[in-house]
């Protein structure tokens, strides 16, 4: 190539990023030259890794994806893209993508102990059938499950939930979600009534300071992190504080770098609460006319199996999630227990660095936004420390207003659009119903016109319950999509294994890759991902996002949704609804699932032509219909006129997303507040309309000791997380080379003083051991990780080193969400 | 590989304090040229080299630099030396 060419390509290399960068000299570039346009097709599409949601650009050309890159137009991202967003266009490339369903057979039959066959999607679903079928007139609809995620797109968390909860009429069903958003959910019900996010990530340019707490933005949200960076640089009044159980890269851009005894989170924040009141510094007009104070019930436990001494011991297990109200001074009193002397011994922290924390939250002239994702929601007490969260935030009336948030951040693209709002959980319905409140079923059985009485009041089992029922053999037949269940669940080799071994299971994977999860299941079957289909995503910020299908999946691989509703057809209302529903509502008799929950004249009311033109539709092909858009329709009306109004189908995929509340044609980036949010009433200034009275609630609840320590056997805190270059499990970056190359392998990062205590030196070979398994892995005391002595963290994307044999089923007793940030293990030396 | 081309432009992002000390050690980087900066910490650098692997490992390497405190792409071309026409942007 000659110099020329090179200059050229570096100029507008130099000059894009300037423009990006908002940089002086910077021209608005026009990226693709004239003859790469004819043959690249470019379109948007959110990422399809973590919640930040950020947009990128897809190239596609000769039918594949051959490029990805940010997208100016985005709000959220502005054109940058991070390392996983780079390799986006990579992750439907592995070398082992799956492409047609594999059965275990022996003899041409399944058998359990057989061996991966490939069989057609007929024989697929002929098994599947047959063993739900014997599950459901075996145990009822107890006896199937399903395991999904915040990956789902909207649509296929919608038809997963509505198959399971109306369909086989069981609550059995969970997103992955509830390992990674269940305690803000929890932290979000309780304290405001409504789920997710007040502010909108146009909170970083407003924000004065900013508290991480346990958010490792600097690798976990690299776009937002970016965000928050340039605005400390920008204005050198603005302060980060970063407190976390052990050092990590945020620490080189804070101000207050705080590391803490892992748990001792609770008593700080009651602290902070402590030191506002104390120095007179709450905001009593805003309390007075926004806010109730209660008491939490206490001594509730770790949700672990009820013969497990720790849960004979906890006095209050069983109504965890209750609260009576108190009055401001009793609350006052409450906190004045956590003196800054007690919490330094608790936390680690000097007296210094609790005061000039708390001085940020009781200043009235700075704006804090506090950032939270996994340190906070992981945690036994999580739900507990998201609304002692909102407490210090609320006290000072820090809140709804630009760049004063609280703001939980999210681990997956649809954490918030999927698993949430549509409401996968097991106890959840669609705009935060639930189903055991009869008005809510009432509503749900309205609108998906079915008859009243078909939707079970009783939840179903929450996730790690998933494990322990398919071990007792209690579930019997078991879906999971769109996630590596297996990798990320606790303890995995006392509780997940055994289950999914189980020869009285039956358990069925949909996935691209192979994962171990595949690996330990009786069916796999093929999956369409993300721009091989039609989706949407819903991210952290309330920000719903469309796209396209761009690419045809390979072989005979099919999207969740297309899965999904092909197997309702395999049901008939006979075979899975009780005579006496039927006898009372005749009309549903002798009709099969997809009749009445897909053909039901809203999901297929939409023709093929809505399709925008020049875009092909797998799923509308197939089934004859705009399912999408129906299916996004029919939910949407959960929500419109209740706080949670959706856009129309048509707009999203013309615009880079919009934050709901949409209300005439206008996004929400505020809520809560007048002016802001059109569902606050005129004259309210702030109205918390989650609850019946408007009011948000301060919540007294205290320190409570984790579900297992470090002792003297068992001497070192593990810490598990994620790493810049993997995104969860590593299913998808572990196959792009680049990424794999950079970060291979897992290893145990570890103080250099306790590998020297133990005999050991960087990239020595290592057990890491619990009560309940071990891994062995390397040591590495250097790099972007530095824990204190006393605590070791392992990143769980590996599934050679599968550091989920290690952890505890421990979970939060109201969030049900486990705690993979804290358990006991030593480290010894092979 | 060697017939083909990458060049990629990213915003680096360092404190002021030790800005200059980070451009030296961008500039030691292999195919690493610093353009442009501003007074907060803003860098703008592109890295040349004939693999995507070459980019990612440097950008990993700018990634854990002390006092880096993000670094993120913009922008990626790949052109094959043979061809003197245009090829796409952002392939891989």
């Amino acid at each position: 190539m000659n110099t020329d060419r090179r200059t050229f390509l570096k100029t507008q290399a130099v000059a894009t990023a300037a423009a990006a960068a908002g940089m002086a000299g910077a021209q608005a570039s026009n990226l693709v030259s004239d003859r790469s346009k004819t043959e690249l097709q470019w379109n948007k599409a959110p990422c399809r890794f973590c919640g930040t949601g950020c947009s990128v650009n897809v190239a596609t050309k000769n039918g594949r994806v051959v490029a990805t890159h940010g997208d100016i137009l985005s709000e959220v991202n502005r054109g940058l893209s991070c390392v996983k967003g780079y390799f986006l266009s990579k992750i439907m490339y592995g070398n082992d993508r799956l492409t047609q369903p594999l059965l275990r057979m022996k003899n041409g039959q399944f058998d359990k102990n057989g061996d991966f066959t490939p069989v057609s999607w007929q024989q697929a679903f002929d098994i599947m059938a047959q063993k739900f079928k014997e599950s459901l007139k075996a145990k009822g609809p107890s006896g199937i499950g399903m395991f999904g995620s915040g990956q789902w797109t909207v649509w296929e968390g919608y038809a997963a939930s509505k198959l399971f909860k109306a369909g086989f009429r069981s609550n059995n069903i969970e997103p992955n979600a509830r390992h990674c958003m269940a305690s803000a959910v929890a932290g979000f019900m309780r304290t405001f009534g409504i789920d997710e996010p007040m502010g909108c990530y146009d909170d970083i340019e407003n924000a004065d300071a900013f508290v991480l707490w346990g958010a490792n933005m600097a690798e976990m949200h690299p776009i937002l992190w970016t965000r928050v960076t340039d605005r400390r640089l920008s204005n050198p009044h603005v302060k980060v504080a970063v407190l976390t159980t052990y050092e990590h890269r945020c620490f080189e851009l804070a101000d207050m770098p705080i590391v803490f005894t892992p748990h001792s989170d609770l008593a700080i924040l009651n602290y902070i609460a402590h030191y506002i009141i104390s120095n007179k510094k709450v905001n009593t007009d805003f309390i007075d006319k926004h806010t109730n104070f209660r008491r939490g019930v206490v001594d509730i436990g770790y949700g672990l199996r009820p013969e497990h001494p720790l849960e004979k011991a906890a006095k209050n297990a069983a109504t965890a999630n209750d609260s009576t109200p108190m009055t401001f001074d009793e609350f006052a009193k409450f906190v004045s227990d956590y003196t800054a002397e007690k919490v330094s011994k608790l936390s680690g922290m000097s007296v210094k660095q609790l005061q000039d924390l708390a001085e940020l939250y009781a200043d009235p002239n700075i704006k804090v936004t506090s950032f939270w994702t996994m340190g906070v929601n992981q945690h036994t007490r999580g739900v507990w420390v998201n609304n002692l969260i909102y407490n210090i935030h609320l006290l000072t009336g820090k809140i709804a207003t630009p760049g004063n948030s609280p703001f939980s951040l999210t681990g997956q693209p649809s954490a918030c659009g999927t698993a949430r709002e549509v409401g996968t959980f097991c106890h959840r319905l669609p705009a935060d119903m639930v189903v055991n409140n009869p008005e809510h079923r009432k509503i749900t059985e309205t609108l998906w016109n079915i008859p009243a009485g078909t939707i079970v009041e009783k939840p179903g089992f929450h996730a790690v319950e998933h494990n322990r029922k398919l071990k007792d053999g209690v579930i019997n037949a078991y879906w999971i999509q769109v996630n590596n269940n297996l990798q990320a669940a606790p303890n995995l080799n006392e509780e997940t294994l055994p289950g999914y071994r189980n020869p009285a299971n039956f358990i069925v994977v949909s996935d691209a890759y192979p994962t171990v999860t595949c690996q330990a299941a009786d069916l796999i079957l093929p999956t369409a991902m993300w721009v091989e289909k039609e989706g949407a995503y819903g991210n952290a910020e309330r920000r719903t996002q469309f796209w396209h299908q761009l690419v045809e999946a390979p072989g005979e691989a099919k999207s969740d949704l297309w899965q999904l509703v092909e197997f309702s057809k395999r049901f008939s209302t006979e075979e899975v609804w009780p005579a006496e529903l039927l006898d009372a509502n005749p009309a549903f008799k002798g009709k099969t699932l997809y009749d009445v929950l897909f053909a039901n004249g809203v999901v297929n009311k939409f023709p093929i032509t809505d399709i925008e033109a020049g875009f092909k539709n797998h799923e509308a092909e197939a089934f004859g219909f705009y399912i999408q858009k129906g299916l996004f329709e029919e939910y949407a009306a959960f929500g419109r006129g209740h706080a949670h109004d959706l856009a129309s189908f048509d707009t999203y995929h013309q615009s880079r997303g919009l934050r709901w509340p949409v209300v005439d044609g206008k996004e929400t980036r505020w809520r809560f507040r007048e002016g802001s949010d059109p569902y606050v009433k005129p004259g309210k200034g702030f109205e918390f309309y989650g609850k019946p009275d408007g009011r948000a609630v301060i919540f007294a609840l205290p320190y409570e000791p984790p579900a297992e320590s470090p002792d003297a056997e068992f001497d070192m805190w593990l810490c598990t997380g994620r790493v810049l270059e993997h995104w969860h499990s590593g299913s998808m970056t572990q196959r792009v080379p680049e990424l794999y190359k950079s970060f291979p392998d897992a290893v145990v990062y570890m103080h250099p003083d306790d590998a020297e205590k133990r005999g050991v030196r960087r990239g020595d070979e290592v057990r890491v051991i619990s009560r309940r398994g071990e891994i062995r892995t390397r040591v590495e005391t250097r790099g972007r990780n530095k824990p204190p002595v006393g605590l070791v963290y392992v990143p769980w994307f590996d599934a050679s080193q599968l550091i989920n044999k290690v952890t505890l089923d421990a979970i939060d007793p109201i969030s049900k969400q486990t705690d993979y940030k804290k358990c006991a293990v030593k480290v010894v030396k092979v | 590989m060697s017939s083909e081309y990458h060049i990629a432009s990213f915003i680096v992002l360092t404190r002021p304090e030790v800005l200059q000390a980070v451009c030296d050690c961008l500039r030691s980087l292999p195919g690493t040229e610093v353009h442009q900066h501003d007074n907060n910490g803003k860098i703008i650098i592109t890295i040349e080299g004939d693999t995507t692997a070459h980019i990612s490992q440097i950008t990993q390497a700018i990634g854990l630099l002390d006092g880096v405190l993000a670094c993120n792409m913009v922008f990626h071309q790949c052109d094959n030396e043979a061809s003197a026409e245009d090829e796409a942007i952002h392939e891989h």
